[in-house]
């Protein structure tokens, strides 16, 4: 007779296929414009560089490009605010604990929550691009002036790249504080400090021209960044992109979720 | 299957769960009873990877939390019916859900018929919901990834009778189907109707756990629940 154990514990099959990276981007994507707070941020913005653009334009120099750059005003306050509440959005709702429950790896949680505000930023500055042709038309005819077409690629791509970084330091930021009042008052005061910092004395304005986003970049808003500029720029994101994000993953990932 | 074994669980001096080991086989309801803050809720927690255990493992299908590729559609879990974004609508919230866990839309109308969420409530934002719709929405959420393991706390919380008795139901023909289901709560009574198993803890610490049956055999539960849970229990607060 042929005796035959029997396992006491049924065999479960979990041969389910983990969550593609690309719909977790999809989800978060949707999470980012499906409340208020990531409609109204992309909307506010929008207004309010289309408002000081108009402004420049009718009262400075009625230029494409001019009108663009001038927008660096709004976006260099408001695109970090809108990385810092992207992702700091589920801790402020308790809601990290229903979206970890579907996703454990929380790691992949954190990088998927760098796309939706940098697809909001490069829906902001397509806009913003398409509106600066506009008011110069309508300034040009609204004046009776020849409206001045300039505009250089180079440097509208440099103030895009500037721009994604703005936001992207944002999420890091506030990835690594998971607060977004305390990031945002970061944010402002650390912007006056570098202004202070870099008018100071020598040795400050050196310290900003290597580590204060906003020095480093300006060289990609006039359109041409030699190899020291390029290495200043990459010193500073690692400084306030990088690192934060990196310490913030790690927090994030260790951390209880309530 | 869901299995604890020796978990213990240290805060800064203080002890929430003391050397826990359970099992909750399929096809059964298991309660998780205990005065509030016994543990029931941080052991649970731990289940699914929101806080680590000093010692000890708990595993679910035979694997951590963690390691389960896309594990909303292996385990359904409620265990805060508050950790919905206030701005979203019930279907949305769903909807998210489906799409991160592969789920196809059709399915949100479906779940959310289940739990008894009508068509309007499914469009109003959860800001408006009672507790009561909450639980249901959360439950809904629970049952969408149609897992074979079910993680409830205290789900009959905010319930009017009719909602209990509905999800006295749900939960008997989900572990009629097969499924392992964890439900804690502190309602005895609500309890001892629907549970196969008991497993009762008190400051942190297994009490008692067998089938109800045998536990309450002779008197009924809550005179168990009473010999077995002191005042003291709740000290570790």
């Amino acid at each position: 007779m042929i005796s035959r154990t029997v396992s006491t514990t049924p065999a479960i099959s979990v041969n389910s296929v983990s969550i593609p990276f690309h719909r977790l981007i999809d989800v978060e994507t949707r999470k980012f414009f499906d409340t208020l707070v990531g409609q109204m941020l992309t909307v506010v913005t929008i207004v309010l560089a289309i408002g000081i653009m108009t402004g420049f334009a009718w009262f400075m120099e009625p230029t494409v490009q001019g009108v663009i750059m001038i927008s660096g005003a709004v976006l260099s306050i408001l695109l970090p605010a809108m990385g810092i509440l992207a992702v700091t959005s589920e801790w402020s709702h308790g809601t990290a604990s229903t979206t970890f429950a579907l996703e454990p790896r929380r790691v992949r949680i954190v990088a998927a929550k760098l796309f939706p505000p940098v697809i909001a930023t490069a829906l902001t500055c397509a806009v913003l691009v398409g509106v600066a042709f506009v008011i110069i038309g309508a300034v040009a005819a609204a004046r009776g002036v020849a409206a001045d077409w300039t505009f250089d690629p180079a440097a509208t791509a440099g103030w895009f790249v500037v721009n994604v970084i703005l936001v992207l330091s944002g999420v890091a930021l506030g990835t690594l504080i998971l607060n977004a009042p305390a990031a945002i008052i970061f944010v402002v005061t650390s912007a006056m400090a570098w202004s202070l910092i870099a008018v100071s004395s020598t040795t400050g304005a050196a310290i900003a021209s290597w580590l204060d986003i906003g020095t480093t970049t300006t060289a990609l808003l006039d359109g041409r960044a030699t190899v020291d500029d390029l290495e200043r720029i990459a010193i500073s994101i690692t400084v306030w992109v990088l690192l934060p994000l990196i310490v913030g993953a790690v927090r994030v990932v260790r951390r209880e979720v309530r | 299957m869901i299995e604890f074994t020796g978990i213990t669980k240290r805060y800064r001096g203080r002890t929430a769960l003391d050397d826990v080991s359970f099992t909750v086989p399929p096809g059964s309801v298991t309660g998780f009873l205990g005065p509030n803050g016994a543990g029931k809720t941080t052991a649970m927690r731990i289940l699914l990877g929101h806080t680590r255990a000093t010692v000890g493992t708990a595993t679910v299908l035979g694997s951590r939390y963690a390691e389960l590729p896309n594990p909303g559609r292996h385990v359904g879990s409620l265990l805060d019916a508050g950790a919905v974004h206030p701005g979203r609508t019930g279907r949305e919230t769903l909807r998210i859900a489906a799409r991160m866990m592969g789920v196809p839309i059709p399915q949100v109308d479906t779940v959310l018929n289940r739990v008894g969420l009508t068509r309007r409530e499914g469009s109003t934002r959860v800001r408006a919901y009672s507790l009561g719709m909450r639980q249901r929405l959360g439950i809904a959420q629970a049952l969408l990834g149609e897992p074979r393991v079910l993680v409830l706390d205290e789900p009959a919380n905010g319930l009017d009778p009719q909602g209990m008795a509905w999800l006295r139901t749900l939960v008997r023909s989900l572990a009629d189907d097969g499924c392992a289901v964890l439900l804690s709560s502190h309602l005895l009574h609500e309890v001892e109707q629907v549970a196969d198993r008991i497993v009762m803890i008190g400051n942190g610490r297994v009490l008692a756990a067998g089938s109800t049956r045998e536990l309450a055999a002779g008197h009924d539960l809550e005179h168990l629940y009473f010999q077995l849970t002191t005042p003291t229990d709740r000290s570790a607060e």
